[in-house]
C-alpha cells in the first residue's frame, strides 16, 4: 500500500514538473526577438483551416488548385524548414533571395506551370546543362523558404512569402557592426520609398470637383478623336491645319481648366523634394561609406531598379557617374559593383547567390561558364582581359577610394 | 650568379609588362591619329547658341535620285536617313507625346537650337516617314544586303562573306551598318580573331569595340563626326559629356585606358580584315 502511495506522489510531483518546466522558457533566447506587430503579416491570425470552412465553394477550389499544385512542384522534395534562430544578417539573406529571385518561381509552381516565369521562358531551351542544375537548386532554395507559408496561408501568395521572411527579419535585433550597417541602410531605402510614395502623390494633386474632372476628361477626349489622320514623324497636311489649330487650342483649355480643378500643396511638394533629393544623396554618400556587403548591394540594386523609374529618375541624374561611353558604363559597372560587394564580405564562392546569378544572367552570352566558380575567380581568371581589369580597377579605386 | 638571377628575371618581368601594357605599333599609330585632332583635350566647351535658321542638319548631296539624300541605294540612304534625323525623330516623338524633357539644362541648353531646327526641317524629314519607309523598302525588296540586314537568326559563314565583300566597297557612312552585321555575327560565333586579339570571352564587350571601331574608321573616312553631326547629336542627348565633341574628342576625353587600347585593336582588325 505504502510502495503504491509513494508511486502516485512520484508520478503527481513528476506532472507537477512538466507542468511547470511547460510554463517557462525553455532557454534565454539567444537573440533579443522584439515582439511587435507586423503591419503586413497579423501574427495572431486564423489557422488555415478555420478560414477554409468560413470560405465559399469557389475559393475553396482556387485553394485546393493552389496547393496540389505546390505539392506537386515539390515532388519528393522534403522542404527544408527555416532555421528556428537565424541571425540577423541570415533572415535577411532569406528574404533578399526571395524577393529577388522567387517571385517568378512561386507564382509559377503555384499554378501548375514551369517554374521558368515569364522572364525566363524563352531561355529554357537554351540552358546548359550545368546552368539547369543551379537553376534547380534555386527552384528548390525557393519551395523552401515559400513552404512555411504554404502550410499557414490560404493562397500561395508569393507576396506573402516575402512578408512573412521580411517579418522574421524585422523581429531581430542585429548584433555585429555589419548588420547594424545592413539595418540602416535598409531604414534609409525604406524611408526614401516612403517620401517618394507621399512626394508622387502630392505632386498628382487632389481633384476639386469629381464630376467636373470627369466632365472634362470625356470632353477631351471627344476632341482628340477628332484629329485627322497623321503619317508618323510627318507633319500634318497643309489643308487640315486649321482644324488642328483649333483642336489643339480647345484641348489646351481644357488641360487648363483641369489644372484650376486640383489642388497643388506647393509648399509641400518643394519641402518634400528637398527631403527627397537630400535622402538619396545621403544614400549616395552610405553606398560608399557602408561596411556591410549586403547593405552596399540592396543600396546599389535600388539605385539600378530606380534608374528606369521615371518618378526617380530626375534625383538620381546627378549621383551618376558614367564611365566611358554609355555601353561601356552598362557594361562596367555591374562588375564593378560585384567586386566591390565581395569586397566588403558578401558571399561570392561557387554556391553563394551572386555566383549563381552570375551563372543564370541568360542575356549574357557564355554566362555558363561562370556555373561552379566564386564570382572574383570567375572574373579575374575565366573572363576579363587584362585591359579589362585594368579599367575594372581604376574605377573601383575612383569610385571608392581604396 | 645570384646577381645573374636577379637581373634575368628583372628583364623577364619588364619584358612581360611591356608586353601587356605596352603599345603596339599599330595602337601606337591609332592613338597618334586620334592625337592629330588637336581639339580633344579641351574640356567640353559649351557652344555658342546659334540662332535656329543658322543651322542646317542637312548639307544635301548632289546627283542622287529624287527622295534620296545621302546615298542612291534606298536602303543605305533610309538607314543613314534614319540615323541622321534621329534626334529631331526622338524629339518630335516626345513633343507629340508630351512626355516629360529628361535632358539636363547642358544638354538643353546645346540641343535646343537643332530641336527648333528640327520644327522647320519636317519638311524634308517626312523622306524618312513611315509611308516613305515602306516605299524604299519595297523598291529594293531584292536587294542582297537589305535581305541580308533583315535576315531573322543568326548570320552563318556565307553571310559573313557577303559581309566581307560588301564592307571593302562601303563609303562612309555605310560603315555603319557594316557595323551592325559584323557585331552580330562576332556575337553569335563567339571564338573569332577580335576576341583572341583582344583577348576578351565578353562578347558584349567585343561588339561594343567593333561598333566603336567601324564609327571611328568611318568618321576617317569623311562620315561627318563633327560636333553638329547626327552622330554626335544624338550622343548628346544621351550623354550630357557629348555635347560640343566631335567624335574623336569624345572618345578620347571619356574613355578609359583598358578600353582605348582594346579600341585601337579593334580599328587594326577592322582594317586587316576587311581590307580598308
Amino acid at each position: 500500500m505504502r510502495h503504491i502511495i509513494t508511486t502516485v506522489i512520484t508520478i503527481l510531483i513528476v506532472l507537477l514538473f512538466v507542468y511547470f518546466f511547460n510554463q517557462t522558457p525553455v532557454k534565454e533566447k539567444k537573440r533579443t526577438a522584439v515582439p511587435k506587430q507586423s503591419t503586413e503579416v497579423p501574427s495572431a491570425k486564423p489557422t488555415a483551416q478555420s478560414m477554409t470552412a468560413e470560405l465559399d465553394e469557389k475559393t475553396q477550389a482556387e485553394f485546393r488548385f493552389y496547393k496540389d499544385n505546390w505539392q506537386k512542384g515539390l515532388g519528393d522534395h522534403q522542404p527544408k524548414p527555416l532555421n528556428k534562430d537565424p541571425s540577423y544578417i541570415e533572415a535577411y539573406r532569406d528574404y533578399d533571395y526571395a524577393r529577388s529571385h522567387c517571385k517568378d518561381i512561386i507564382t509559377s509552381l503555384a499554378i501548375g506551370a514551369e517554374p521558368f516565369g515569364y522572364e525566363l521562358r524563352d531561355y529554357k531551351e537554351q540552358m546548359s546543362e550545368q546552368q539547369r542544375r543551379v537553376f534547380q537548386n534555386r527552384v528548390t532554395k525557393c519551395q523552401d523558404l515559400g513552404h512555411p507559408t504554404w502550410k499557414n496561408e490560404i493562397t500561395m501568395d508569393v507576396g506573402l512569402v516575402v512578408a512573412h521572411l521580411k517579418n522574421r527579419m524585422d523581429q531581430l535585433t542585429p548584433e555585429t557592426a555589419e548588420e547594424v550597417a545592413l539595418q540602416n541602410n535598409l531604414k534609409q531605402i525604406e524611408a526614401i520609398e516612403k517620401i517618394g510614395h507621399q512626394l508622387f502623390n502630392l505632386e498628382r494633386g487632389e481633384t476639386i470637383d469629381f464630376d467636373l474632372r470627369s466632365e472634362l476628361y470625356q470632353q477631351k477626349r471627344n476632341l482628340q478623336s477628332q484629329y485627322p489622320q497623321k503619317v508618323l514623324f510627318a507633319p500634318y497636311a497643309a489643308e487640315d491645319m486649321p482644324l488642328v489649330e483649333s483642336l489643339n487650342q480647345q484641348v489646351a483649355e481644357i488641360e487648363a481648366q483641369m489644372k484650376a480643378n486640383t489642388f497643388f500643396d506647393h509648399d509641400k511638394i518643394q519641402s518634400s523634394q528637398e527631403v527627397l533629393f537630400n535622402a538619396i544623396s545621403q544614400l549616395d554618400v552610405s553606398m560608399k561609406n557602408t561596411i556591410s556587403g549586403d547593405g552596399f548591394w540592396a543600396i546599389y540594386v535600388w539605385f539600378k531598379d530606380k534608374h528606369s523609374d521615371d518618378r526617380f529618375d530626375s534625383y538620381l541624374k546627378s549621383m551618376k557617374q558614367p564611365v566611358g561611353i554609355k555601353k561601356f558604363d552598362d557594361w562596367i559597372q555591374p562588375i564593378v559593383m560585384k567586386f566591390r560587394a565581395c569586397e566588403l564580405g558578401i558571399p561570392c564562392g561557387a554556391d553563394a547567390p551572386l555566383a549563381e546569378s552570375v551563372c543564370l544572367d541568360f542575356r549574357t552570352p557564355q554566362s555558363s561558364d561562370s556555373c561552379g566558380k566564386g564570382v572574383i575567380d570567375y572574373y579575374v581568371d575565366d573572363h576579363l582581359s587584362a585591359h579589362q581589369l585594368m579599367d575594372v580597377e581604376y574605377v573601383l579605386q575612383n569610385r571608392f577610394a581604396l | 650568379m645570384k646577381k645573374s638571377l636577379v637581373l634575368i628575371i628583372f628583364v623577364a618581368v619588364a619584358w612581360v609588362m611591356m608586353y601587356q601594357w605596352g603599345d603596339s605599333p599599330e595602337t601606337q599609330q591609332i592613338l597618334q591619329e586620334i592625337d592629330k585632332n588637336k581639339a580633344y583635350q579641351q574640356p567640353v566647351r559649351p557652344e555658342p547658341r546659334q540662332p535656329a535658321e543658322e543651322i542646317q542638319l542637312i548639307k544635301p548631296a548632289s546627283g542622287l535620285p529624287q527622295g534620296h539624300l545621302f546615298d542612291e541605294n534606298p536602303v543605305v540612304d533610309l538607314i543613314i536617313g534614319l540615323n541622321h534625323f534621329a534626334l529631331c525623330l526622338g524629339h518630335l516623338k516626345v513633343k507629340d507625346s508630351n512626355e516629360p524633357v529628361k535632358l539636363s539644362a547642358k544638354q538643353l541648353a546645346y540641343l535646343q537650337p537643332y530641336y527648333d531646327a528640327c520644327e522647320t526641317e519636317q519638311k524634308i524629314m517626312s523622306l524618312y516617314n513611315q509611308n516613305n519607309i515602306m516605299l524604299k523598302l519595297q523598291g529594293a525588296a531584292n536587294d542582297d544586303r537589305l535581305k541580308l540586314l533583315m535576315k531573322v537568326g543568326a548570320l552563318n559563314t556565307e553571310d559573313w562573306r557577303l559581309i566581307q565583300e560588301w564592307v571593302v566597297d562601303m563609303k562612309a557612312q555605310e560603315l555603319l551598318l557594316a557595323s551592325a552585321l559584323v557585331e552580330r555575327y562576332l556575337f553569335v560565333n563567339s571564338e573569332n580573331d577580335l576576341a583572341t586579339a583582344l583577348g576578351s570571352r565578353d562578347a558584349r564587350y567585343n561588339g561594343m569595340m567593333v561598333e566603336q571601331g567601324f564609327a571611328l574608321l568611318a568618321c576617317k573616312k569623311g562620315m561627318d563626326c563633327s560636333h553638329s553631326s547626327g552622330l554626335m547629336l544624338t550622343r548628346c542627348a544621351d550623354d550630357e559629356r557629348a555635347c560640343g565633341l566631335n567624335y574623336f574628342e569624345y572618345v578620347e576625353a571619356i574613355s578609359l585606358s583598358g578600353f582605348k587600347r582594346d579600341l585601337a585593336t579593334t580599328v587594326d582588325w577592322i582594317k586587316h580584315t576587311f581590307a580598308l
